[in-house]
């Protein structure tokens, strides 16, 4: 083992000195090979600049162009959302400032139509109240009237009543010749 | 029948019922178709009264209207008729005694100038009146 292993270290070693000595050539390059390719390489290149670098070049660069169009198309219409976002919420805003005015002022009318109901509603009773009265005092002064009227009128029946049981055709002679004598008196 | 002034009226007839006694009734029915035909039924109260008149003028003639409730005595008949007699200067009165126990008492005396109320039921009323 010893000795192959010393075998193949020799030949490494005279490998090496052979490279050594060749340069380029110890490269492993051959120009024929190598301009070959290169040519292939450079006719490759050629059509492919010819017929797919354009296309690809175009159609990279519409995506591109697509991609950039669709940020800015986005971006305006990130733009145009905050704006409408802002008009909404100011719309919004005023919507319910206007709001608040109204029901605001319609408590206000509210208020004062249930106050304008009220003292009318006061004035009315209180015009109730005295229409009654008045219409109270008149039936009252009617009322006295009657009862004075009846009253007078049972006196008279009842003095009647009473005269009349209490007088006799004696009393009735005196009473008339004192009339009589009264309005000869009277007359002279 | 061409028309006569009231008061002339008046004055015939008086003078007719004196002179002829028996034909009052000939002449108040007479008297009566005149006012009718004449259209002066309304004025037929005055007529009496001047009639009235004219026989107190003339004759001292007075009728007189006595209401009383009982009745008149005698004594009372002869105050009435003297008192007319001093109102009137009648000399002759004649009363149409009536009895209206209404009255109560006193006595209603009227004549076509004057008239009396000194009755009970008047006095009562009066009283009613003032109170």
């Amino acid at each position: 083992m010893l000795q192959l292993l010393t075998t193949i270290a020799e030949s490494e070693v005279a490998a090496e000195s052979a490279e050594a000595a060749g340069g380029i050539s110890a490269l492993g390059l051959n120009w024929k090979s190598f301009l070959f390719q290169l040519i292939t390489f450079v006719i490759v290149l050629l059509i492919l600049k010819k017929f797919v670098f354009g296309k690809l070049i175009a159609v990279l660069d519409a995506r591109q162009k697509a991609v950039e169009d669709s940020l800015k198309n986005a971006a305006e219409t990130e733009e145009k959302l905050k704006g409408a976002e802002k008009t909404i919420a100011k719309m919004l805003s005023d919507a319910r400032k206007e709001a608040d005015e109204v029901i605001s002022s319609s408590q206000k009318e509210a208020a004062q139509a249930v106050e304008a109901a009220e003292q009318k509603a006061a004035k009315r009773a209180e015009h109730i109240v005295k229409e009654a009265k008045e219409q109270m005092n008149v039936e009252l002064t009617k009322a006295r009237a009657e009862l004075k009227s009846e009253t007078i009128k049972l006196v008279a029946v009842a003095a009647e009543r009473i005269i009349g049981e209490k007088l006799d055709a004696a009393k009735d002679a005196r009473l008339i010749d004192a009339a009589i004598t009264n309005a000869t008196k009277e007359r002279a | 029948m061409a028309k006569l002034s009231r008061q002339r009226v008046a004055r015939e007839l008086a003078r007719l019922i004196v002179a002829h006694p028996e034909r009052q009734h000939e002449l108040l029915r007479q008297t009566a178709a005149y006012l009718i035909q004449n259209k002066q039924t309304s004025s037929a109260h005055l007529l009496i009264s001047d009639i009235a008149n004219e026989l107190l003028k003339n004759q001292g003639l007075l009728s007189a209207e006595v209401c009383s409730a009982f009745g008149l005595n005698q004594a009372s008949r002869s105050n009435i008729v003297d008192m007319l007699k001093k109102a009137t200067g009648a000399t002759n009165i004649e009363l149409n005694e009536a009895v209206e126990p209404e009255l109560i008492g006193g006595v209603i005396v009227r004549t076509p100038k004057l008239e009396l109320d000194a009755s009970v039921k008047r006095q009562l009323v009066q009283l009613a009146g003032g109170i």
